[in-house]
């Protein structure tokens, strides 16, 4: 007996057939890559043997590090949920006014990479900063000032300039949700923090994991911020220890146990990620805005505008100040056009490398789903996780053991930017990816195009966006990039990001900021267009 | 224009599964053969294996006459010219119909007037310009069969090309390519999970399972003279019923003296092949159970006495039968399929009952 609903019959998968050697070479170089390198560092950290590497590690200085990296992560995480959550909400579920505006603004911190962050701050309220400066000569008062060194420094520097990853990701999480769900809630008799707590908390954890694992990570790994405010975590300890120490096998112990704890980090959160359930829902309509009522809108507003102030118009402002001074200056125009020259060529090549690695990538992991495929996918992912410091140092140690003529060159820093910033690329090509349906080019092939041809009117026409989207996002982080540069560029070369670095270090604010400004204007129309608008407008689509 | 197809012992495999087993199938210049069956019997893999997809693993694949498959042969898909119609059309989504059409034959000096006369042929001319994302899924599915139609394939190939269409579409859309395809006079395969779709449109009726072939024919001799029980039980509704365990049901479901074939074979019934009963004819006793109106018929699930499992009865226009009404039910007069260890066919007559 038959019935004529059946379903409908599923186009056969490409898995099991064997996936072709132009995706699985390129891809396996890519991973090797990443993987090799890492390895080495355990390899080298062994060198001066186990007691060697025990007697770097449980050092003092060991543990000082360690403490003074997680007391950070415990700092930055609750401050950025804090600063995140809140005007995550106010911007998607209220009728605050303005609210498209703000909801931009409230992002914008992300403009600011995190060693101009540290500069903004030490600059605007350090000793020799423009609010100190002004406190000290009405007042008298120089106590402030120290709050911009340090652990604080570290802890506001990094809170107010991470936060955005977890914002964009609850705006869309709460863009997303379903009223039907409030409303259901409403109909079973819960009140106004009933439906909070149980409906709408729990639609915000995973946006709060995601999140909060993209902040923890970025605090571990940070070295611009610790190493202009003098915080002495991990990274900074690791780096004092290549730059100051002949031996480098006490910076290759340190480096495994910064491994060893994102690593850690990263199998907490699969751990928690196991626990929860996930809760998507495909929402008939949006949201209806909450009404804020006279009482609270003001009280909203004030709190979005000391939000952008600190994110925004202290960064800007300060940068804006000491440029005006600083165009003065003699000969700044050179060496700042030098510098944009090397972070754009570099960060150009990056770009173009990664995106011809990770296109193959994908569609080797979209198209022919295998234990192998996914086990290299995640292991490129693995550059990204890690510390740039370790990575670049990774490399350092292999290429001056193995690979020597390689070492000082712009072929390995460009290499170093491609191992980092590859699964950026990867992961925006994946929805291009998955929509290039393989029947395109079997249809294209069965009305008589040749494989070459087919690349080029069908596949890479149809990969565009995400090309761009990839090689674009990229382009941005490798130009924005600080601790691997320092440990990978050849001598005498500069980045806009070395350049300001070096400023910072010596005091000369008014060096930094033309640089500065240049970044942040150069970054800020691609950020906005890769990373703010799609984040912002995810939960509409 | 239109090419023979011969299929010989045509195997496929993925990794360790066989999706196509050993498969003979010869297809008749100008005619449109369906390969029906249900998920996963190979009727796609064996598709995609004349298009030149999936490489065989064994056996040889012809095509007006050349091969284009075998152990020592391998024509690439781009140079078999077959046209293929893709499950959802796979029109490329940064082109405009007219650019879809025109892709397979844009090295011609006649790219142009072909590209006109192949969308005018599917009734698209006026939609030239739009993009793939704004036709309705009926309009899309014609631009494909124009774009596989325009370089004048000697054969075209279909994969499911009305599945991700509603039922009113379906109906209009099948119309619309029988009249194409003639109009085209190419071969043409069409590949469906739809046993009505396939009774339809099809000159010939390939039914598959588990990667054979169990029967070519007709749409009407598949459906009235299936070769096997499970080609009864894939097309079309019924029930086989296990003759002799069940006594003289037979004898008293027909209303006459009848040879009962015995234990070990079946007999096929189509909810079609049982009525109610007139006053005064004989039949069989049964008892509605459930009942699914579709407007112009009706399809009832009966209980027959004596017989453990269910029968399906189709009864026509207004229903007044409501579950658990008694009811007389009796065999109509016709040549029943009867089988025997499921392939061995049988025929049983039963003859218009005398004195009704």
């Amino acid at each position: 007996m038959t019935t004529g609903a059946e379903a409908s019959t599923v186009a056969p998968s490409r898995r099991g057939r064997r996936a072709p050697l132009t995706y699985v070479l390129p891809s396996v170089a890519a991973a090797a890559a990443v993987v090799v390198p890492l390895i080495y560092v355990f390899v080298r950290a062994l060198e001066g043997g186990a007691r060697g590497w025990a007697a770097a590690v449980f050092s003092p200085l060991s543990a000082e590090l360690l403490l003074n990296t997680l007391l950070l992560v415990a700092g930055v995480l609750p401050l950025t949920l804090v600063l995140a959550l809140p005007t995550a909400w106010l911007v998607a579920r209220t009728d605050l006014p303005g609210r498209r505006v703000w909801g931009v603004l409230a992002a914008l911190p992300l403009v600011f990479p995190s060693y101009l962050a540290a500069f903004t701050l030490v600059a605007f309220l350090g000793p020799r900063g423009l609010l100190q400066g002004w406190l000290a000569a009405t007042l008298g008062d120089r106590s402030l000032g120290e709050i911009a060194y340090g652990y604080s420094g570290a802890l506001i520097a990094l809170g107010f300039f991470t936060y955005p990853y977890v914002y964009l990701l609850a705006v869309a999480a709460l863009r997303k949700s379903d009223p039907a769900l409030e409303e259901s809630a409403r109909s079973l008799g819960a009140g106004a923090w009933r439906r909070f707590a149980d409906v709408i908390v729990p639609q915000l954890v995973p946006s709060m994991r995601a999140g909060g694992l993209l902040v923890v990570l970025y605090t571990l790994s940070d070295f611009g911020v610790v190493s202009i405010v003098r915080y002495n975590t991990y990274t900074l300890g690791i780096y004092n220890a290549y730059r100051g120490l002949f031996d480098r096998t006490v910076a290759a112990a340190l480096a495994t146990v910064l491994i060893v704890l994102t690593l850690a980090f990263l199998a907490l959160e699969v751990r928690l990620g196991r626990r929860s359930r996930p809760t998507r829902t495909r929402p008939s309509r949006p949201p209806a805005p909450l009404p804020l009522g006279r009482r609270w809108t003001p009280i909203a507003l004030a709190w979005l505008t000391g939000l952008c102030a600190v994110g925004v118009g202290i960064p800007a402002g300060t940068i804006a100040w000491w440029a005006v001074r600083a165009f003065r200056a003699d000969g700044i125009a050179t060496w700042t056009a030098a510098a944009a020259s090397g972070s754009l060529g570099t960060s150009l090549a990056a770009a173009l490398i990664a995106v011809a690695f990770a296109t193959p990538l994908a569609l080797w992991a979209a198209r022919h789903p295998s234990p192998l495929s996914r086990w290299i996918e995640r292991i490129a992912f693995a550059g990204y996780a890690l510390p740039g410091l370790v990575v670049a140092l990774a490399l350092v140690f292999f290429v001056t053991r193995a690979l020597g003529f390689l070492y000082q060159t712009l072929a390995l820093l460009i290499a170093g930017y491609v191992i980092r910033f590859l699964p950026e690329a990867v992961a925006a090509m994946r929805s291009s990816v998955a929509a290039l349906s393989p029947s395109f080019e079997d249809a294209a092939r069965s009305l008589g195009e040749r494989p070459a041809g087919i690349l080029r009117t069908i596949t890479i026409p149809l990969l565009r966006p995400g090309l761009l989207a990839g090689g674009g996002l990229v382009f941005l982080t490798a130009m924005k990039e600080l601790p691997a540069t320092l440990i990978l560029r050849p001598t005498g070369f500069d980045t806009l990001a070395t350049r300001i670095w070096t400023a910072v270090s010596e005091l000369f604010y008014a060096d930094a900021a033309v640089p500065s400004m240049l970044l942040v204007m150069l970054s800020a129309i691609p950020m906005y267009v890769l990373v703010i608008r799609p984040a912002l407008a995810g939960g509409r689509s | 224009m239109s090419a023979r197809v011969e299929l010989d012992s045509v195997e496929v495999r993925y990794g360790g599964v066989i999706a196509v087993d050993r498969v003979s199938l010869e297809v008749a210049p100008r005619s449109l053969v369906a390969l029906v069956g249900p998920s996963g019997c190979g009727k796609t893999s064996l598709l995609r294996a004349i298009a030149g997809f999936e490489r065989p693993s064994a056996g040889s694949v012809r095509i007006d006459g050349v091969v284009v498959a075998s152990e020592s042969v391998w024509v690439e898909p781009e140079r078999r010219a077959v046209g293929m119609v893709f499950q959802e059309g796979a029109l490329f989504p940064h082109m405009t119909v007219a650019e879809n059409v025109r892709y397979g034959v844009r090295r011609r000096p006649d790219a142009e007037a072909r590209t006109r006369e192949v969308l005018d042929l599917v009734g698209l001319g006026a939609l030239r310009a739009r993009y793939p994302d704004e036709l309705s899924g009926g309009q899309q599915q014609r631009a494909a069969l124009a774009r596989a139609l325009a370089p004048q394939p000697k054969l075209v190939l279909l994969d499911e090309p009305f599945a991700g269409l509603d039922s009113a579409l379906r109906q209009r859309i099948r119309a619309d390519l029988q009249r194409i395809l003639r109009d085209a006079g190419t071969t043409a395969v069409l590949v469906t999970h739809d046993q009505q779709e396939a009774l339809e449109i099809a000159d010939v009726v390939a039914v598959m399972d588990h990667g054979r072939i169990l029967q070519v024919a007709t749409p009407p001799d598949v459906y009235e003279s299936p070769a096997s029980r499970h080609v009864a039980e894939l097309i079309g509704e019924g029930e086989s019923v296990a003759c002799g365990l069940t006594g003289e049901l037979l004898e008293r479901l027909a209303g006459q003296p009848i040879a009962d074939p015995g234990a070990g074979s079946w007999i096929f019934i189509r909810p079609e092949d049982l009525a109610i009963a007139a006053p005064g004819e004989k039949g069989a006793d049964a008892v509605i159970e459930s009942t699914r109106y579709f407007g112009h018929d009706a399809l009832h699930r009966i209980r027959v006495e004596g017989l453990d499992c269910r029968l399906q009865l189709r009864t026509s226009g207004a229903v007044e039968l409501s579950s658990g009404t008694a009811i007389r039910v009796r065999l109509r007069p016709k040549h029943y399929a009867v089988f025997r260890d499921g392939t061995e066919r049988l025929e049983l007559e039963v003859k218009e009952q005398s004195g009704a």
